[in-house]
C-alpha cells in the first residue's frame, strides 16, 4: 500500500494511434459523403499510425523524470496523455496529485490580453480562487522579472518572456506534478539557472516533475531518472546520466 | 437528481472564469474601437431602420409602434444567432485552451453565449427607451423576463455545444449553420406579426422553440401579456432538455477534440 502511494505517475502499456491527416482526409462533409459513396470510407483504418507503442514506466513522488528523443518521437504526445489532454488508444495512465497543465511555448495564453490578465485566467483554469491568485500576483511577477511589461498584451512578448511567465505561474500555484515541454531551452542563461534552482527546491518539497528536453546537460543536471524514446518505443529507461549518454550516442 | 445536477456543475464551478473570459472576449473585440460596444448595436439598429422603412413606408402597415416590436425580437435573435455562430466555431478556434489545457472545454462554447448575452443586455435599456417613447406599457409580464433569458441561455448553450462538436469533424457545419440561422430569421415572427400569416401557419410556426422564445419577449415588451402557463413550462423543459442533449453529444466526443482541432 505505502509503495503504491509513493508512485506519482503510472504509465501501463500505453499505445497511441493518430489518424494520418492528409489532404484527402475527410474533414468536409462533401468529401466524406463522396468517400462513403465510393466505398472508400473503410480505408480509414489504414490511415492510422502508431505514435506510442507499448510504453510503460513509473515515476515516484519527488522524482524528476527526463524524456529525450528525436523530433517526432512522441515526447509531447506522451506528456499530453499524462496531462489528460488526449486519451490513450489502449493502456492506462494513473496520476496521483494536482497537475499543472502542460507547459509549452504559448500554452493557455490569450495573446490579446495583458500578462496580468493572463495570470488571472491561468490561475482560474488551474482551479484557484480569485483571492488566491491576487495574493500570488507579486510572487509570480517578481519571479518572472516581467514587472515592466506585465500590463502589456502578451502578443508583444518575446518567446523567452512567454516562457518566463508560463513557468512562473506553473511554479507558484503550488502543484504536485509539473510537466515541462522544452521550456528551459528558451529562457536566457540567467533565467535558466533560476528555473533550475526553483526545480530543485520544488523537488525537495517532494513534488514530481517531467521534463522533455533535447539538451542532455539539463537532463543530467535536473533529473534523477529518464526515458529515451525512439519511434514511439522505449529505447532506454534508467537513470538520467545513462539516458543522456545513450541519446548523445545515437542522435 | 445528483446526476441531473452534475450537468450544471461546470457552469457553477467555473462561473467566475466564464464571466471573466466573456468580458475579455468583448474587450478584445472592441479594443481600439472608439464606439466600443455600440458597434454591436449597429447591426440591429440598421436592420430596424430597413425593416421599419419596408413595413411602414412601403407596405403601409399600420401596426402600432412597429419599431418596438421589431427591436424586441431582433435583439434576442442577434444574441441567439451570434452565440450559435461563434459557438459552432469556438472549439476549432479554441487554440491552446483545447490542445494544451485540461479545463472543461465546454467553457469555451459557453463563453460565447455569455459574451453575446452581455451585448444583448446592454441593448435592453435602449429597448426600454423605445417602449417609453412609443408610450407602450410594461406590466407584470416583465417578471418572467429573467426566466426567458435563462431559457434562451440553456437552449443556446445546448445547440452551440452540439454544433461545435460537429464542426470539429465536419468543417462545413459553420457554413450550413450560417444559412440556417438566416432562414430561421424569416421563419419566425420577428419582422412580421403572426396575425399576418395564413391562419393555418399561425400555430405551426411556434413548433419551433426559438420562435416561441421570441414570442415571449414580444409578450413582455410589446403586448404586455403573460404567456400561457402550459406553453411556458414546455419552453422551460425544452430549454433544459436541449442543454442536456447538446452537452451529452459534446461529452461523447470531447476527449478527441485536442487531436482533431
Ligand atoms: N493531433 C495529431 N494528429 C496527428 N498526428 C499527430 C498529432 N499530434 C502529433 N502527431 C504526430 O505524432 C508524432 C509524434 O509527435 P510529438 O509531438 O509527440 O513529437 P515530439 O517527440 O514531441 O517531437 P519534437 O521533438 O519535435 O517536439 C509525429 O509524427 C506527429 O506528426
Ligand atoms: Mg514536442
Amino acid at each position: 500500500m505505502s509503495e503504491e502511494n509513493s508512485i506519482a505517475i503510472e504509465v501501463i502499456n500505453v499505445f497511441k494511434e493518430f489518424r494520418r491527416l492528409n489532404i484527402k482526409s475527410p474533414t468536409s462533409l462533401k468529401s466524406r459523403i463522396i468517400n462513403i459513396l465510393k466505398g472508400k470510407e473503410k480505408l480509414k483504418k489504414k490511415d492510422k499510425f502508431l505514435v506510442l507503442d507499448d510504453i510503460s514506466f513509473n515515476i515516484n513522488k519527488g522524482e524528476a523524470f527526463g524524456i529525450m528523443g528525436r523530433n517526432g518521437a512522441g515526447k509531447s504526445t506522451l506528456l499530453k496523455l499524462i496531462a489528460g489532454i488526449i486519451v490513450p488508444t489502449r493502456g492506462t495512465i494513473k496520476v496521483r496529485g494536482k497537475l499543472t497543465p502542460l507547459l509549452e511555448l504559448g500554452s493557455g495564453f490569450h495573446p490579446e490580453l495583458t500578462g496580468r490578465e493572463n495570470i488571472l485566467i491561468n490561475g482560474l483554469i488551474l482551479g484557484l480562487s480569485k483571492k488566491e491568485i491576487t495574493s500570488l500576483y507579486d510572487q509570480i511577477i517578481d519571479f518572472s522579472e516581467l514587472r515592466d511589461v506585465i500590463d502589456q498584451p502578451i502578443r508583444t512578448y518575446s518567446s523567452g518572456m512567454y516562457v518566463r511567465l508560463a513557468f512562473s505561474i506553473a511554479m507558484n500555484v503550488n502543484p504536485d506534478i509539473i510537466l515541462l515541454d522544452e521550456v528551459l531551452a528558451v529562457g536566457d542563461a540567467e533565467f535558466s539557472k533560476k528555473s533550475k534552482a526553483k526545480i530543485v527546491e520544488f523537488k525537495k518539497k517532494g513534488k514530481t516533475m517531467i521534463l522533455v528536453s533535447h539538451d542532455p546537460n539539463s537532463i543530467v543536471e535536473v533529473c534523477d531518472n529518464g526515458l529515451f524514446l525512439e519511434h514511439g518505443r522505449v529505447a532506454f529507461l534508467g537513470n538520467s546520466a545513462d539516458v543522456a549518454s545513450k541519446y548523445k550516442a545515437i542522435v | 437528481m445528483k446526476n441531473f445536477l452534475n450537468q450544471f456543475e461546470v457552469l457553477i464551478k467555473y462561473r467566475y472564469l466564464i464571466w471573466i473570459l466573456a468580458l475579455k472576449e468583448l474587450k478584445v473585440r472592441y479594443r481600439g474601437s472608439f464606439l466600443g460596444f455600440f458597434w454591436s448595436l449597429m447591426n440591429p439598429l440598421l436592420l430596424l431602420i430597413i425593416y421599419t422603412f419596408l413595413f411602414v413606408v412601403i407596405f403601409k402597415n399600420t401596426a402600432k409602434a412597429y419599431p418596438v416590436y421589431f427591436f424586441t425580437g431582433i435583439l434576442p435573435f442577434t444574441w441567439f444567432q451570434s452565440s450559435i455562430l461563434e459557438g459552432t466555431n469556438s472549439i476549432v478556434a479554441g487554440g491552446s485552451f483545447i490542445t494544451k489545457s485540461t479545463f472543461p472545454s465546454e467553457i469555451v462554447v459557453i463563453v460565447r453565449v455569455v459574451a453575446n448575452f452581455i451585448n444583448y443586455i446592454l441593448g435592453v435599456p435602449i429597448l426600454f427607451l423605445f417602449v417609453f417613447v412609443w408610450h407602450l406599457k410594461i406590466g407584470f409580464p416583465v417578471l418572467i423576463f429573467p426566466i426567458v433569458i435563462l431559457c434562451q441561455f440553456f437552449i443556446s448553450c445546448g445547440i452551440a455545444m452540439f454544433l461545435s462538436t460537429l464542426q470539429v469533424f465536419y468543417r462545413d457545419t459553420l457554413q450550413i449553420v450560417m444559412n440556417l440561422t438566416q432562414f430561421l430569421f424569416f421563419a419566425m415572427p420577428v419582422m412580421y406579426f403572426t396575425s399576418q400569416l395564413p391562419p393555418k401557419l399561425r400555430h405551426i410556426i411556434y413548433i419551433n422553440p426559438i420562435a416561441y422564445l421570441m414570442k415571449n419577449y414580444q409578450d413582455i415588451f410589446y403586448f404586455n401579456y403573460f404567456p400561457r402557463p402550459v406553453f411556458f413550462i414546455l419552453l422551460i423543459i425544452i430549454s433544459i432538455l436541449t442543454y442536456i442533449l447538446g452537452r451529452a453529444y459534446f461529452y461523447i466526443y470531447k476527449d478527441q477534440f485536442a487531436e482533431f482541432v
